[in-house]
């Protein structure tokens, strides 16, 4: 995709994250973690935001917004679909946010903060590595494409 | 809501006149009403002559009783109920009085009401701003995805029963606005309206079947109380839509040289409603022509029409005037005038967020998967790249022609970056290639 914006992140490689819970891991997760509903457009949180965990998206879309800081021009570099996750980023390091993330439509998500990860590790140690396997896999995963990326523009 | 010293003072206005003493139009004009309407169609009944002119069947019996006296009407079957049911029919005399009575006008139709008890009644039921809330402008739009706390922009003015500048690029829902706040306005509090004016012997046809929507309510009043006058009707607030067909004379009373009646101008049928000028700035007189003739009117509350006698006659103008345009305002108006528009409100284009939110909506009352992937290509390829300005009503004509590929295909509906290529190229008009296809045909 060409951008043609100055972004703080690789839009060509969205952080996208599916998840597929097994049994009753998605209830246990629910039962630890604050489920949040948002009309359309609303803001999640928005670039630059101190991060405070990951969300989970129930139902709904969720747009990733990027904006160019010179021209203030907003652009959708993601959506993200019932099912997958955004702002991970946020359960591992806390760094600014790198986009902004808005409800594409009314949007229902599940908020997973590193205190329901704590509890997670405590109660469902196994639930927790799968989640931390994941986000290690998806990690490296785009570790890779980015490294292919350098290498090509090294051509 | 009109207080309850206006609906008394309506009820008053209202009251049907049962004899001729009650009478608020000339006999005379009653009289011949009811002398073209015998020759036209031979035997009438008292039932029909009070059907047609929407006269109380007592007051139009004492009228024949006089005729009959006069040997201008004949008997022509006599019920079981007494006068009531008698049926009559013009005597030769009657036939030369009708005659005459044709030369005035040819208008058959409900008795006329004097022009300025509609002024009166005008008054009473626009006196108040209508009471419309932010949850039912929220409801009217519902159907729409719109800037948050648009409705806001648009109630006061509505409420008011002013004027509203709708105005901004093309296919993002100006119209669609104006047509749900006409819908709004129908759907408030009814208002009484006559079928037909008179004003200096004249009649001017009032009623327009498109545009006074009647509503049913009980003619009877608790016992005791006198019936409601039937020459008027209860009727939804009107509605009047104009286009680039909106013609100067439409606004000017219209005298018909053959029928010899007037039929009364557009912003008359929308009294007490709402006058939508669509498309303004398309119409085959200039802008500024169309925008003179509101001064007065919208500065004043006051219109003023003329009869082709000379007369001049003033009518209560208390209608929500609405232009809609996707010409610069500055282009059509001067500031001077625009400031007598209070609220003008931008209907601009979508911005991304608004854009998914439509395209997100439209697939699913389209019955076609929302693919992301696709929706990414679309915005890239389509807009950024193109610089092509998005419309809110683009999704909804892109997503029904991938659908209609599909189908032609008989294949599932599906979307695709290929698929809403294929739209798009049919959809979106190439100007390079409209450049390139003029010279062409030029050449």
């Amino acid at each position: 995709m060409n951008s043609q914006m100055d972004l703080p992140f690789d839009p060509d490689s969205p952080w996208e994250v599916s998840w597929r819970f097994e049994g009753d891991e998605f209830e246990t997760i629910h039962a630890l973690a604050e489920e949040i509903s948002l009309k359309a457009r609303s803001n999640v949180f928005e670039q630059g935001d101190e991060s405070d965990g990951m969300y989970l998206v129930l139902d709904g879309y969720a747009l990733v917004i990027a904006t160019d800081p010179e021209s203030s021009i907003e652009r959708t570099v993601g959506i993200i679909t019932p099912g997958q996750s955004f702002g991970e980023l946020g359960l591992l390091v806390q760094q600014p946010r790198l986009a902004t993330v808005s409800a594409g439509t009314d949007l229902k998500v599940l908020k997973i903060t590193p205190e329901v990860l704590a509890t997670l590790e405590d109660q469902q140690p196994s639930l927790a590595s799968m989640m931390y396997k994941r986000l290690a896999r998806t990690l490296a995963t785009q570790l890779i494409a980015q490294g292919n990326l350098l290498r090509t523009a090294e051509k | 809501m009109e207080t309850l010293q206006q609906v008394d003072e309506l009820s008053e206005l209202l009251v049907q006149p049962i004899g001729v003493k009650e009478l608020d139009i000339p006999v005379g004009m009653v009289i011949d009403l009811m002398m073209r309407l015998l020759f036209q169609e031979g035997d009438v009944s008292l039932q029909r002559f009070s059907t047609v002119l929407k006269l109380d069947p007592s007051l139009l019996d004492e009228i024949l009783n006089g005729l009959q006296k006069e040997h201008l009407v004949e008997v022509t079957s006599a019920g079981s109920l007494g006068r009531m049911s008698y049926s009559y029919h013009l005597s030769d005399a009657g036939k030369f009085r009708a005659g005459e009575a044709f030369d005035r006008t040819q208008y058959i139709g409900p008795a006329p009401v004097p022009v300025e008890k509609y002024n009166q009644a005008i008054l009473l039921q626009t006196g108040d701003p209508l009471q419309l809330t932010q949850r039912d402008f929220q409801e009217a739009l519902a159907h729409l995805i719109l800037p948050e706390g648009f409705e806001r922009r648009l109630g006061p003015a509505v409420n008011k029963g002013t004027s509203l500048f709708l105005y901004g690029p093309p296919g993002n829902g100006k119209t669609t606005i104006a047509e749900a706040i006409a819908r709004l306005i129908g759907g408030s509090n009814p208002m009484w309206l006559p079928y037909a004016l008179t004003v200096g012997g004249h009649i001017i046809n009032l009623q327009d079947s498109l545009i006074h929507k009647p509503i049913e309510y009980e003619r009877k009043r608790p016992t005791g109380q006198l019936g409601i006058d039937q020459r008027w009707g209860l009727f939804e607030r009107p509605v009047v839509i104009a286009g680039g067909e909106l013609a100067m004379p439409a606004l000017d009373l219209r005298f018909d040289d053959v029928a010899k009646f007037y039929e009364a101008p557009l912003q008359l049928k929308a009294n007490g409603g709402m006058f939508l000028i669509d498309d303004f700035g398309r119409q085959q007189m200039r802008p500024i022509e169309l925008l003179n003739r509101w001064i007065v009117p919208l500065e004043t509350r006051i219109d003023f029409l003329r009869l082709r006698t000379g007369q001049t006659m003033q009518i209560p103008f208390r209608q929500l005037i609405v232009f809609s345009t996707n010409l610069d305002p500055l282009d059509l108006a001067d500031e001077a005038f625009l400031r007598r528009i209070q609220v003008k409100v931008l209907v601009d284009g979508p911005d991304e967020r608004m854009y998914f939110q439509i395209f997100a909506a439209m697939c699913q009352q389209v019955g076609i998967p929302l693919d992301k992937d696709t929706f990414l290509h679309l915005l890239q390829y389509w807009y950024r790249d193109t610089g092509r300005p998005m419309q809110s009503v683009h999704p909804r004509d892109l997503l029904k022609i991938a659908k209609a590929m599909c189908e032609f295909e008989g294949i599932q509906p599906h979307l695709s970056p290929e698929l809403i290529n294929e739209a798009c190229s049919v959809y979106f008009v190439d100007s390079n290639k409209a450049a390139h296809w003029t010279k062409g045909g030029l050449q």
